[in-house]
């Protein structure tokens, strides 16, 4: 009686473990498929996560708060200008640049905006530091002279940072906001303030109160040494461009009727005007050279 | 009426707004997010400042990364202003759900006429609602109510009402309330009926009016969920068996007038040791409704096993008030955290999921250091941040939870302004003008010793430093200076010229003129920075605080610093506030009153991985640690690491 009871028992199991066609594939096979599936699930979990893929090729924006970072990331990634407020977190996407020259395929470039928030720029930063290929900076033409103390610090930050150096990352410093007409600094005297910053800075970064529990790193003070001044010409682990213009542009009429969907029509459709004028050529120029060379 | 309203992603896209061309509110916009979002400081979802005429209210849907966001003027009430938000949240999600997932933003949202529609509705509705004013119920006619259905259980608008009305009551009868509760404990076996007779036999001493107010508010609390309930139960049991009285239900329950006393005594003697009072009394009150029986889940069984189980006589080993629930969110085995990895599926977290984790890492905050509703708040902003988040494959809650609260906390040790000392002074140097550093804070935190320190790094870096003696007040205080300056200039004596100076004018006189005289000298004389040492005081010694004020105001330095040592708890913030409202409270004339600028944090050394007042501080008042204090030496003085405070407090 009890031996009977055992084999239905034992029978009920097998039919939960190995269900119908338990009679005609062994136990291996069984295994075996489930080790390949869960191969395949692990190696596709692994590509999912983010930021694994992208090391070093991405085109990252850093800049002030304020600057128009993220009114860059729209240009560049979806081909028109938004209205933007400050950034809490990152915005990641991909931008198509076609070649100048016809034989080429037009190329696919990740960029990456790191908010200029001081509170979390740090972070971003470091997170996505890595995967740099270059860097435009974004400047505020508008507001330099006031922000230039912590923009320089900013800068400074950049230009100091060991692996972009190792790299000789391409840097571009694109001074943002031209279209405002009144009072704006020109590159050259933009270039010229910053210079002189970073002049003070290096002297009061060297002195400045250790960080608690923090790892000294003896790497090279920017630009070049021994000399009283600072000068971007002076850098030569680091490419530095200037260039100026306004993310903003042309599309300031477009703008604004973006958000004005009181007829609720889908205006997006006639908005895809991707060159935005003259005034992001130099930048689109500089992306072609870093990318295509 | 509202004034804007906008949908935006967290990367900083405005996907819609009105009014349409509005720029004049961005302003407002981008401060707001700086301050609520990004810093967690306000009240959950909701942004008043004194300085803009606006209340903002925010929901983050983290989701889909959208943040929603309303302001209207501060003088319009609004209070449909939060269900206008979720209805809002709601509908474009369900509208735009395809875009949202795949992230295509580079399209316009017209959401126009949903956004009317809902406006109308919740606006007619909140007129009806006040065309039909409910009749306001009195204080004892509730009772009254209560008093027929004590049993019965409430929910809804009176229990809510009442809750909101006994609150401080409450706390005020905690004492009545264990008494009651203590007795409650015991019978658990017993009918319901027996218990309420019980409570209104024994408690001779306690007043009819006090044994119904803990039940209505017992009742109140009947929203709050189970798991919460469980913890404190079971470390009330603890308590309860440390204790040592005997499980005996039915010589308790019979109604032993004797037995109160002791009991009494012993409650109180158990309560008075632990750090949250407040925390105890809701604690005991939570069990005691569950013993009630007035949840049928189960509860009072958990209860009585417990209580059967617990040993004899008083056992100290029970009495340690660390209950295992405590950590157990955050040092978990491994097959517990297993479970809350979740494997396949992902998951989408509710304020439900969050709760233990959250309320866990409150306790741990608390631990080190930081004050309790610094705790509270950082936390609440925590949940904020989460609520809505789907977990992915192979995440656990208490990952997530852990790193959304390092990444609060590293945003709230990093300043919002760079305080740049050496940059400054060349400014102020090219000025032709003295920097001037003002030291202020309780007594005995280490004013002059970091002022030391200071001056000791200043001139290390060739800039001149007159120390301005202004402490006309504590005996030594001057000679203590003295000592510093002689040292300090021994230090430097290679250097060609004296470094550092000590101005004084003795003992007694106006401290305020002392360091406008000090800064005049300082300008004949070329020196560089003037460091300016205060007296120590407390922050409820009003003339004194006056007397700080005006120095600061007449004086305007460059820079006001707090001392605060690190191994002040919940006291941080009431002396930061204290010393900020006095400032601005003292201002007079100036229109734009000087607050602290940074902090000076002492003793940091001593500390050890209580690093809370550092997030306390800065919490508080919104600006960065300046310096840290390491140390008796003159080199011990460093710059805050962010990163190895925010790891010492998760450690």
């Amino acid at each position: 009686m009890d031996a009977q009871k055992k084999s239905l028992f034992d029978d009920a199991v097998d039919g939960e473990l190995l269900s119908e066609p338990s009679q005609t594939f062994a136990p291996t096979v069984i295994i075996s498929l489930l080790v390949v599936f869960l191969t395949i699930f692990i190696l596709w979990w692994i590509k999912r996560r983010p930021g694994s893929h992208r090391r070093g090729e991405c085109l990252l924006l850093c800049g002030a708060s304020n600057s128009g970072k993220t009114l860059l990331f729209c240009r560049f990634t979806m081909g028109l200008a938004k209205r933007t407020i400050t950034s809490m977190a990152t915005n990641t996407g991909s931008m198509i640049l076609e070649s100048s020259s016809s034989d080429r395929p037009p190329k696919k470039i990740h960029v990456i905006d790191i908010p200029g928030n001081l509170r979390i720029r740090q972070r971003d930063f470091n997170t996505n530091k890595s995967s740099a290929k270059a860097i435009i900076f974004v400047i505020d033409s508008t507001t330099i002279k006031e922000e230039s103390k912590d923009v320089s610090d900013y800068l400074y930050d950049i230009l100091h940072e060991k692996s972009f150096r190792q790299q000789r990352l391409p840097i571009l410093i694109f001074c943002n906001k031209q279209d405002i007409n009144n009072d704006v600094e020109t590159v050259q005297s933009i270039r010229a303030l910053l210079e002189n910053e970073l002049t003070m800075k290096r002297k009061t970064r060297a002195s400045a109160v250790d960080v608690h529990q923090g790892k000294s790193d003896t790497i090279d003070d920017i630009g070049q040494l021994g000399k009283e001044k600072f000068e971007f010409n002076d850098i030569k682990d680091i490419q530095i461009t200037f260039v100026d213009g306004s993310a903003l542009g042309n599309e300031k009429k477009s703008f604004a009727d973006q958000y004005d969907d009181e007829a609720d029509i889908d205006s997006a459709g006639d908005e895809t005007d991707a060159d935005g004028g003259m005034n992001l050529d130099q930048v689109y120029d500089w992306i072609q050279k870093v990318w295509m060379k | 009426m509202l004034d804007f309203f906008y949908i935006l992603t967290k990367g900083g896209l405005v996907l819609w707004c009105v009014p349409s061309s509005a720029t004049q509110f961005i302003k407002i916009v981008n401060n707001a997010i700086d301050k609520a979002v990004l810093q967690g400081q306000g009240s959950t979802q909701k942004w008043v400042t004194p300085t803009s005429p606006h209340n903002i209210h925010y929901k983050l849907d983290n989701e889909f990364e959208l943040v929603f966001i309303l302001g209207y003027q501060k003088t319009l009430n609004i209070s449909y202003a939060d269900k206008f938000l979720n209805e809002i949240q709601k509908r474009f999600r369900d509208q735009y759900k395809g875009d949202l997932t795949i992230g295509g933003f580079n399209r316009s949202f017209p959401f126009r006429v949903t956004y009317e529609n809902v406006l109308w509705d919740i606006e007619h509705a909140e007129e009806e609602a006040k065309k039909a004013p409910r009749a306001p119920r009195s204080y004892e006619e509730s009772d009254k109510k209560k008093k027929t259905d004590k049993i019965v259980t409430k929910k809804g608008d009176v229990a809510t009402d009442e809750k909101k009305k006994k609150k401080p009551k409450q706390m005020a009868k905690s004492n009545q309330q264990s008494e009651t509760n203590v007795q409650n404990e015991e019978p658990i076996e017993e009918e319901v009926e027996i218990n309420k007779e019980e409570i209104n036999n024994n408690d001779e001493n306690v007043t009819e009016e006090t044994t119904e107010q803990s039940l209505v508010s017992q009742e109140a609390k009947d929203s709050v969920p189970l798991e919460e309930i469980q913890q404190p139960t079971l470390s009330i049991s603890d308590k309860l068996s440390a204790l040592g009285r005997k499980p005996a239900p039915f010589s308790k329950a019979a109604g032993n007038k004797s037995s109160p006393k002791p009991q009494k005594g012993g409650s109180k003697k158990q309560m008075a040791p632990s750090n949250d009072i407040k925390n105890d009394t809701s604690n005991l009150d939570r069990s005691s409704k569950a013993d009630l029986g007035k949840l049928n889940n189960g509860r009072p069984i958990i209860n009585t096993a417990l209580l059967a189980a617990r040993p004899e006589q008083g056992d100290l080993k029970t009495m340690s008030v660390e209950s295992p629930s405590l950590t157990s969110g955050l040092v978990d085995g491994f097959w517990s955290k297993l479970k809350k990895v979740n494997v396949f599926a992902s998951k989408t977290l509710t304020a439900e999921d969050l709760r233990t984790g959250v309320e866990t890492m409150r306790e741990h905050l608390i631990a080190k250091n930081v004050a309790s509703d610094v705790a509270e708040k950082i936390c609440e902003s925590v949940s904020t941040k989460l609520a809505g988040k789907t977990l992915g494959s192979f995440e656990s809650l208490t990952s997530n939870i852990r790193q959304a609260m390092r990444d609060t906390l590293v945003m709230i040790l990093t300043p919002k302004r760079r305080i740049d000392i050496l940059r400054d002074v060349v400014d102020a140097q090219k000025a032709r003008r003295p920097y001037s550093i003002t030291f202020c804070g309780v007594n005995g935190v280490g004013k002059s010793t970091n002022l030391a320190k200071v001056a000791y790094w200043l001139s290390g870096n060739d800039l001149r430093v007159l120390i301005a003696g202004c402490d006309t007040f504590r005996a030594g205080a001057i000679e203590q200076l003295k000592t510093h300056v002689n040292h300090l200039n021994n230090i430097f004596s290679e250097k060609k010229m004296e470094m550092i100076e000590l101005y004084q004018r003795g003992y007694g006189k106006d401290a305020a003129g002392i360091a406008a005289e000090a800064i005049n000298y300082a300008k004949d004389k070329k020196f560089d920075v003037v460091l300016i040492d205060t007296a120590g005081r407390m922050q409820n010694d009003e003339p004194l605080m006056i007397a700080l004020a005006k120095l600061i105001h007449v004086n305007n330095p460059d820079l006001v610093l707090f001392v605060g040592e690190a191994l002040v708890g919940n006291e941080a913030v009431d002396q930061v506030t204290k010393f900020n409202q006095a400032l601005v409270d003292n201002a007079r004339l100036h229109s734009n009153p000087r607050v602290i600028d940074g902090i000076v944090l002492t003793k940091f050394d001593t500390i050890d991985d209580k690093v809370g007042a550092a997030i306390s501080m800065t919490y508080t008042t919104d600006k960065p640690i300046v310096f840290v204090g390491i140390g008796q030496q003159y080199q011990d003085l460093k710059t805050l690491n962010a990163d190895v405070v925010t790891e010492a407090l998760l450690k």
